[in-house]
């Protein structure tokens, strides 16, 4: 989207009409507006996100007042904003008046200038254009959207990178889901009589809750992880850079040690994970060690007796029996006691599935005995080497915290508040790997007693019709949860490296080595000095990274434009306009912000008072980036007095920009028109 | 059940689209739920049918 212009009516301080026409060139999309605090910049900036949204901006305040005071006094009800743009090759006005006649129509502009008000919602179009919930980045009130800063110097950027990536509609689809599912949950009450099931989707929902809070703690964890370890880096760094031979030699005997120590901690997990695999591999014959010694003995005992296997055959018994002769000539007639003898015969005798098992029992208790000793070795010798590995981990313990009490006992205060910040920052760090492991079991567990509660919860038979037909609609439900869960999820986790990529490149070009950016997996970010300390986003710094942030976060929702989701909403490419976005900047960094910018965004408008040094204007101009200024001259009724007269400098001309004995108060837009 | 993820990945376009609309203020708030509803009613309705 290109702004050609904004029309405001008895909008706030601008009294009647007054028209803004931006620079809408590809080359110069640069146009700045001049204006003293408290004129009329802010109201500016808000009349085009009104006309787009009906919203404001944070910081304007008193929304139900915006008719122009002497307007009101003159008898008029309404106010009104107008923008013509042009999106995709096409001319479009959008028109909001409010007021006493509320109205809000788009117009589609025809070649030959004839306008026709476009059929649908209006408020559909301007949200294909610039969605509501991303126009604040592109209309910037310069309070720096959501950077609040937490206990350690962290923001938190989850909700605007949300924003950008178009979650809000899908965010809002996944809490109507909660909303429908607790009803259909209350109905199933109802129809489900001896309220088994009810019962159990209680649970679940009890556990969904425990689930979810667990996952905020794990991430919070997490990011603090990575902040501690990001400052134990930078003090480390700081420490190695001593200019004392003595701590150098300390810090390189540390080094060492601590390389020593983190390879015997990977022995010593190699080790504990091969006790596991021998436990595994041998338990069993540690327990049928005893039991392979006096098996053996019995069937060796028992085949010397000729008792296993029996010492007759049972294909001989059976001959016996069917040809009713024994072996000796004697009759066998069944019925007689002798036939009944040899028919018993049959349960023992041995035939080739019993000594079949014979053998494979004789052949398991000999792997036993023969087992048994390596198994004994085997584990033997890990116990011992996991053994030595612990006392080497314990001497490397006791060298490490030696140097530490050395380097703080050193001569040097600045080595010692050093030293002392690496041992906290070291406990900080033990402390928070405990947390996080703790909640990624505890996540574990509770995901898996939800898993056996839904598992039981689809067991229950004996459902009436309508609770049958509930429950299918609760599982419906959450599939289609799952489902946007899972997009919603898998865009969150990409933007990680993007969003790196882009800050990276913005701080490179704003700031150079001055500063560097850290920002956590969980989308935490942190501007930090040369010394890796955090610098608080106030003042001159905060500007720094208010400006990094959003370039980062425009940059994005442009790559996002055609995004081609059916979940998420596709970013957009609209109008830079940002409210006195260099008052706090330090001067340093202006000209290399006023040169990058124009380049992020097809079309720059900035709002501001003068350049007090900063060489904005110039930088500017000597990019051929200005396109059109303008300033607004606030002319009031009533006599100068003693007041000071402001002016505005432009080349070699001056402007007055406060104009005494007007017949009314009020703003009036002028172009500025430079000599040369 | 390739089929029954489909239905679900359908639905979830759907109720979107209906939240998109309401959320841009084309259509009026209070009625996204009813429709909401009525199409889970539906697809609930013809997975069961289909199992």
């Amino acid at each position: 989207m290109i702004l050609n212009s904004v029309t405001v009516e008895n909008f706030r301080s601008f009294y009647g009409e007054q028209t803004i026409n931006f620079a809408d060139d590809s080359k110069r999309n640069t146009t700045i507006i001049y204006a003293l605090n408290g004129v009329g910049k802010t109201n500016l900036l808000n009349a085009v996100l009104w006309c787009l949204h009906g919203e404001f901006s944070p910081s304007f305040t008193n929304h139900n007042d915006i008719l122009n005071w002497e307007a009101a006094r003159r008898g008029r009800k309404s106010y009104h904003v107008s923008l013509h743009l042009e999106d995709s090759g096409q001319q479009y006005a959008i028109k909001r008046t409010g007021g006493e006649n509320e109205n809000f129509k788009v117009f589609m502009i025809e070649e030959d200038g004839n306008s026709r008000e476009l059929k649908g919602s209006p408020s559909m179009f301007v949200n294909s254009i610039i969605p509501r919930d991303m126009a604040g980045y592109f209309i910037n009130d310069g309070e720096g959207s959501d950077l609040k800063v937490s206990q350690n110097g962290m923001i938190s950027i989850r909700r605007s990178i949300r924003d950008i990536l178009g979650f809000n509609v899908a965010e809002k689809t996944l809490r109507d889901l909660s909303t429908i599912k607790k009803e259909v949950r209350d109905e199933l009450k109802r129809f489900d009589k001896d309220h088994e099931l009810s019962r159990i989707e209680e649970k679940i929902q009890s556990f969904d809750d425990s689930i979810s809070k667990a996952k905020a703690d794990f991430e919070s964890n997490k990011s603090a992880l990575e902040l501690y370890e990001d400052q134990l880096d930078t003090v480390e760094k700081r420490l190695g850079n001593s200019s004392s031979a003595v701590v150098d030699q300390l810090i390189k005997q540390r080094d060492s040690a601590q390389k020593n120590r983190s390879a015997r901690a990977n022995q010593l997990q190699s080790l504990e994970a091969q006790k596991v695999s021998l436990i595994r591999e041998y338990s069993w014959v540690a327990f049928a060690h005893k039991l392979s010694d006096e098996a053996l003995d019995f069937i060796d005992e028992a085949e010397l007796k000729g008792t296993i296997p029996a010492p007759f055959n049972l294909q001989l018994v059976k001959d016996i029996l069917e040809r009713e002769e024994c072996v000796c000539g004697a009759c066998i007639k069944p019925g007689t006691m002798a036939f009944e003898k040899i028919n018993e015969l049959t349960k023992e005798a041995a035939d080739p599935d019993l000594l079949h098992r014979l053998q494979k029992a004789r052949s398991r208790l000999t792997a036993v005995k023969t087992l048994s000793p390596q198994a004994y070795d085997r584990i033997e010798k890990n116990f011992k080497d996991e053994r030595a590995v612990r006392d080497e981990i314990q001497a490397l313990d006791a060298e490490l915290e030696d140097i530490s009490n050395q380097i703080l006992q050193l001569d040097d205060a600045e080595i010692r508040k050093l030293e002392k910040d690496r041992g906290l920052l070291k406990i900080k760090i033990r402390e928070t790997q405990r947390s996080v492991v703790r909640l990624e079991e505890n996540i574990k567990s509770l995901t898996k007693e939800r898993s056996t509660l839904q598992d039981e919860a689809s067991r229950i038979e004996g459902l009436s019709p309508r609770a049958k037909v509930l429950k299918h609609k609760l599982n419906v439900i959450e599939g289609v949860e799952t489902q946007i869960a899972k997009e919603l999820e898998e865009a969150e986790s990409s933007i990680h490296g993007i969003l790196k990529e882009k800050i990276d490149s913005f701080l490179d070009k704003y700031l150079r080595q001055d500063y560097k950016v850290l920002i956590t997996s969980d989308l935490n970010l942190c501007l930090q000095d040369r010394n890796g300390k955090a610098v608080p986003p106030s003042g001159g710094q905060g500007a720094i990274l208010s400006f990094i942030y959003i370039s980062s976060l425009i940059a994005i929702a442009r790559e996002r434009r055609d995004l081609d989701s059916t979940i998420l909403t596709p970013g957009a490419i609209a109008p830079l306009i940002f409210d006195a976005p260099f008052s706090k900047l330090d001067p340093k960094y202006s000209p290399n912000i006023a040169r990058e910018l124009p380049k992020l965004v097809d079309q720059l408008i900035i709002l501001m008072y003068q350049d007090e040094g900063k060489n904005v204007t110039s930088t500017f101009l000597e990019e051929g980036k200005l396109g059109k200024e303008y300033y607004f001259c606030e002319q009031i009724a009533g006599e100068r007095g003693d007041r000071e007269i402001h002016e505005l400098n432009f080349g070699d001309q001056s402007v007055v920009v406060t104009e005494y004995g007007s017949a009314i108060d009020k703003v009036v837009v002028k172009e500025v028109v430079r000599n040369d | 059940m390739d089929q029954d993820i489909d239905k679900l990945k359908k639905l979830a376009k759907e109720l979107i689209l209906v939240e998109r609309k309401s959320f841009y203020g084309s259509e009026p708030e209070r009625e996204r739920l009813a429709k909401m509803r009525t199409l889970i009613d539906a697809v609930s309705k013809e997975l069961g049918d289909d199992s």
